[in-house]
């Protein structure tokens, strides 16, 4: 299936599920499921079962998959509800994890990209980043999500959301390279 | 430079995988349809509960009004009035009693049946708004249904035409 007729086939499942169509629904979760498992599970603290809240995220979109207007937008829809069911979360417990003020970094060298090969640094690194990198680089990585995209669901500018994603992956390597020094 | 990002994404995915021990979107949707069935059930159970207890509140207190108080009320009010407790404030209060008790005999019942018929009416209306919300989605279904044929059809075209041939 070439992307576009995919991408088609996706608009129809979302129309089926939003006339009450529970295998259509079934057939779209599995689409998501496994990376909407991964987003979660970055988001959250250990601490939180991440399966009980991508549960209740599925819950909050079968129920309101008849109010999306726009079924060319599901991916960025079910990522709002995901993101605003995990932030509910860490507001009830919160993380340690720092917020960083990326004003405050002066222009560095863009990190470029990852390869496939740097996979499991990458895995790894991920959980040392503050969250607000970690969601920005994992809808990059896992989703494969534009900035546009990615704007709409943290509902950030899209140029605030190029800079997160250009100073997370700059922080990522920094961590991958101090790991390598390390080890 | 797409591909590579995808591969990079398959491969934290099977990383994940490996570790947590989650349950299939099968799992998960079987789970989720229950739930939301059940939920259902519940909302069906308690609108119809309540609005069992608004009529029935309703009638219980028209009926004990009309038909227990006021024929009460009005026994005691044409009691002849011995004429050593007879006064001209009395008289005025008895008289004021007995037009208030009239106007609600006459009027009670009405707005009472008219109460219910405005539960009734809302109840209808209710469902006339449920209705009318399915229909609007159904026509963004069928709007977007439409855009996706166009689509298809234009897809369809731009495969079936043969690759320009070179002279």
């Amino acid at each position: 299936m070439t992307e576009e007729t995919d991408r088609l086939y996706e608009r129809v499942l979302v129309l089926r599920s939003q006339t009450g169509d529970e295998a259509a629904f079934e057939e779209l979760m599995g689409r998501y499921h496994r990376r909407l498992g991964y987003y979660l599970r970055r988001m959250l603290p250990q601490t939180v079962n991440a399966e009980d809240i991508l549960q209740d995220v599925w819950f909050d979109v079968f129920r309101g998959i008849a109010k999306l207007s726009d079924c060319g937008a599901f991916a960025a829809w079910l990522y709002q509800i995901a993101r605003n069911r995990a932030y509910r979360e860490l507001r009830k417990r919160p993380s340690p994890g720092s917020m960083i003020d990326i004003s405050q970094i002066e222009s560095v060298q863009d990190p470029g990209e990852f390869s496939p090969e740097d996979a499991e640094q990458v895995h790894w690194a991920l959980d040392q980043l503050s969250p607000e990198h970690r969601e920005v680089l994992v809808l990059r990585f896992i989703e494969d999500m534009t900035y546009e995209a990615i704007a709409a669901v943290t509902r950030f500018q899209i140029g605030t959301v190029k800079s997160r994603i250009h100073y997370a992956k700059h922080e990522l390597r920094r961590i991958m390279r101090t790991t390598e020094d390390d080890g | 430079m797409a591909e590579s990002k995808k591969r990079m994404g398959e491969r934290l995915l099977d990383l994940e995988d490996a570790a947590a021990s989650a349950k299939s979107p099968q799992q998960v949707a079987a789970v989720v349809l229950k739930r939301d069935r059940s939920r259902i059930r519940r909302l069906a159970a308690m609108s119809i509960l309540l609005w069992l207890i608004a009529v029935t509140g309703i009638g219980v207190i028209a009926y004990g009004y009309f038909e227990i108080y006021m024929p009460r009320v009005t026994g005691i009010l044409t009691q002849p009035v011995a004429p050593e407790d007879r006064n001209l404030e009395y008289e005025e209060y008895l008289r004021g009693t007995e037009e208030g008790l009239l106007f609600l005999q006459r009027t009670g019942w009405i707005v009472a049946l008219g109460s219910l018929a405005a539960v009734a009416v809302a109840a209808i209306a209710t469902v006339a708004l449920i209705t009318a919300a399915r229909r609007v989605t159904l026509r963004q279904v069928e709007a977007s249904l439409a855009e996706i044929s166009e689509q298809l059809q234009s897809l369809r075209q731009s495969t079936a035409t043969p690759p320009n041939s070179e002279k």
